[in-house]
């Protein structure tokens, strides 16, 4: 029989407590042989014991990794409000078409819960919610609160509910970062600057991206296929976990796992049926990069890479910027992504040929400015809003 | 403690922590209970893969949960049975929510960022310093300007509460205190459970 189909009189909690101890005690610089057999004991023991050692061990072992994603933060300093604190971060109620939004900036406070108020309704309505919604949100970095779980009945309450468009917009500011869970369980994660609608239906789970760039994990549901528009096109998923960038009217797709299929935007009362080509869909497997045109919508650039090589261009997850033999003004459009303070490369064809590698944090502007002016020969200029980089 | 087997834990039935958590709430209705049920789960399981890895390690989790909860509920005749059951015929679907699953050296460590995000302040900062720049329980204690006994404490709690985030448990999650259990020292064994 073993020890835990015993009589067992300890709690969980005091078990975890016991493992955690140990777990630290065996950090220490004075562990003996002696102090091992005394784990080893107690881990033989009883089995619940080596399930709480397992599962705190199993956590605490990668908490080193945290190190990379704080990469650039000055030494000796413990992070402070921390790695998701962006100072560009505000939160901000998007309503769509909801021309009675309030615009809801206010000043950020990175732990503390965030509460919906619905201008209207009385302030008495406000509610901390724990799930998604279906109507206006409310984003924070730090911490996301579930607004508006029951914002369809004070709405409907309010008398808004038969205007309702239907979906959930969410915006991230410059700088910005947010995840969000979704009702059919999947999460989607902005990145800064972006904005999305979500809106989910019994036969289809659709997000517009309107601008900017999110990551998608997406929960397996074949009845309910999840669609990405943005610009002139669809991705199309079932289950898997992809990102869809759009800029300068282009669409960028990068699939870390499973695979989509990519297709044109079927344009209502637009061209003719046969312009939008069902067979001009591609299907991007896991690893696959794929860069349309918004211009030319026959051209695809579909480049096939492993996954981690895709991992690494979507280090934005953890709020990092990878750069790895990047050229310089390639560098300087990434972290002009993340902050209002634009940085502007002087055309000096020394400048733009310069090659950069590193990891930062998307917000360590500084850390990467003060990189270029002792590394590189940089010199930068304030010039209000933008920093103008030239030659030393 | 074999690496292998630990890892292998972690990756394969650790893994389905918030589902497997919210399974049992679905069908338990004592929520004081619900952490030392998950507990008595991974144990069944543990003791079992400790003598041979089941092959379908999920699989055996839900079978050995639901057994769990159909001998609690005989026994404490509160669930009836029948609802057990139709939560068993759920189990795709809960199971399809867990993102957990597959998740990728980049996803673990967005997760764990996620999680040490939402850490208190102080939790935060000791475990910066103890795992990140490396100082000793001593060095944090002196640079705080408390006990080193102190120092251990918030770093147990960081290192339990850390936890529970990175595995989704809502409970942690939401009021950032690790759980209690009030009815712990009432908790039914059972040496007949079946497998």
């Amino acid at each position: 029989m073993t020890p835990n189909s015993e009589g067992n009189s300890t709690s969980v909690s005091n078990i975890e407590q016991t493992a955690a101890a140990w777990l630290l005690r065996r950090e220490a610089i004075d562990w003996s042989p002696a102090d091992q057999i005394q784990l080893d004991r107690w881990l033989a023991q009883n089995s619940s014991h080596r399930v709480a050692y397992i599962r705190l061990q199993s956590v605490w072992q990668n908490t080193p990794r945290l190190k990379s994603v704080a990469a650039g933060l000055p030494q000796g300093v413990p992070p402070p409000g921390l790695i998701e604190r962006t100072p560009f971060f505000s939160m901000h109620r998007v309503a769509a078409e909801d021309s009675a939004a309030p615009g809801g900036l206010e000043g950020f406070e990175p732990l503390a819960p965030i509460v919906v108020r619905d201008a209207n309704c009385s302030p008495d309505h406000t509610r901390e919610f724990r799930g998604p919604g279906q109507t206006g949100c409310v984003l924070g970095a730090a911490r996301i609160r579930w607004p508006l779980a029951a914002g369809l009945l004070l709405l409907a309450a309010c008398g808004g509910w038969y205007f309702w468009p239907g979906g959930t917009t969410y915006t991230t500011q410059v700088g910005g970062r947010a995840t969000v869970p979704t009702k059919d369980g999947s999460t989607i994660t902005l990145n800064t600057a972006t904005q999305l609608r979500v809106r989910l239906t019994d036969t289809e789970r659709h997000v517009t991206l309107n601008h900017g760039e999110a990551y998608f994990e997406v929960a397996r549901d074949p009845k309910r296929p999840f669609v990405v528009s943005a610009a002139n096109k669809r991705v199309i998923a079932v289950g898997t976990k992809f990102s869809v960038r759009t800029e300068d009217n282009q669409v960028r797709v990068s699939v870390t796992e499973g695979t989509v299929r990519l297709e044109e935007e079927a344009q209502r009362g637009g061209r003719s049926p046969e312009n939008l080509d069902h067979e001009t869909a591609k299907l991007l497997p896991a690893g696959t990069v794929a860069v349309t045109s918004a211009t030319e919508p026959a051209a695809v650039r579909v480049r096939r890479e492993d996954v981690p090589a895709v991992e690494q261009q979507l280090s934005w997850l953890t709020g990092s910027i990878v750069l790895a033999r990047t050229p310089l003004p390639e560098a300087i459009a990434e972290f002009n992504r993340y902050s209002t303070r634009q940085l502007v490369l002087e055309s000096d064809p020394a400048l733009q040929s310069t090659v950069v590698g590193g990891n930062f944090r998307t917000n360590n502007l500084d850390g990467f400015l003060r990189l270029l002016e002792q590394g590189f020969g940089v010199h930068a200029t304030q010039d209000g809003e933008r920093i103008i980089l030239s030659r030393k | 403690m074999d690496d292998d087997f630990a890892a292998w834990f972690a990756r394969e039935i650790l893994a389905h922590e918030a589902a497997l958590t919210r399974y049992i709430k679905h069908s338990w209705a004592a929520r004081g209970e619900i952490a030392d049920i998950r507990q008595e789960v991974y144990a069944k399981v543990l003791e079992a893969a400790e003598r041979q890895r089941p092959t379908q390690p999920k699989a055996f989790l839900y079978a050995t949960a639901r057994n769990l909860l159909i001998d609690r509920a005989r026994k404490h005749r509160v669930v009836p049975i029948d609802r057990l059951q139709e939560t068993d015929t759920q189990n795709v679907l809960i199971d399809t929510i867990t993102p957990e699953r597959n998740a990728t050296g980049l996803q673990q460590l967005l997760h764990l960022t996620q999680a040490f995000e939402k850490l208190p302040a102080r939790r935060r900062e000791v475990l910066w310093m103890r795992k990140i720049e490396d100082m000793s329980q001593k060095e944090i204690a002196s640079r705080l300007g408390v006990t080193e006994a102190t120092v251990e404490a918030h770093l147990i709690r960081a290192m339990r509460h850390l936890t529970d985030l990175f595995y989704g448990n809502e409970k942690a999650g939401a009021g950032g205190e690790l759980q209690t259990h009030p009815d712990a020292t009432e908790v039914h064994h059972d040496p007949k459970l079946r497998r």
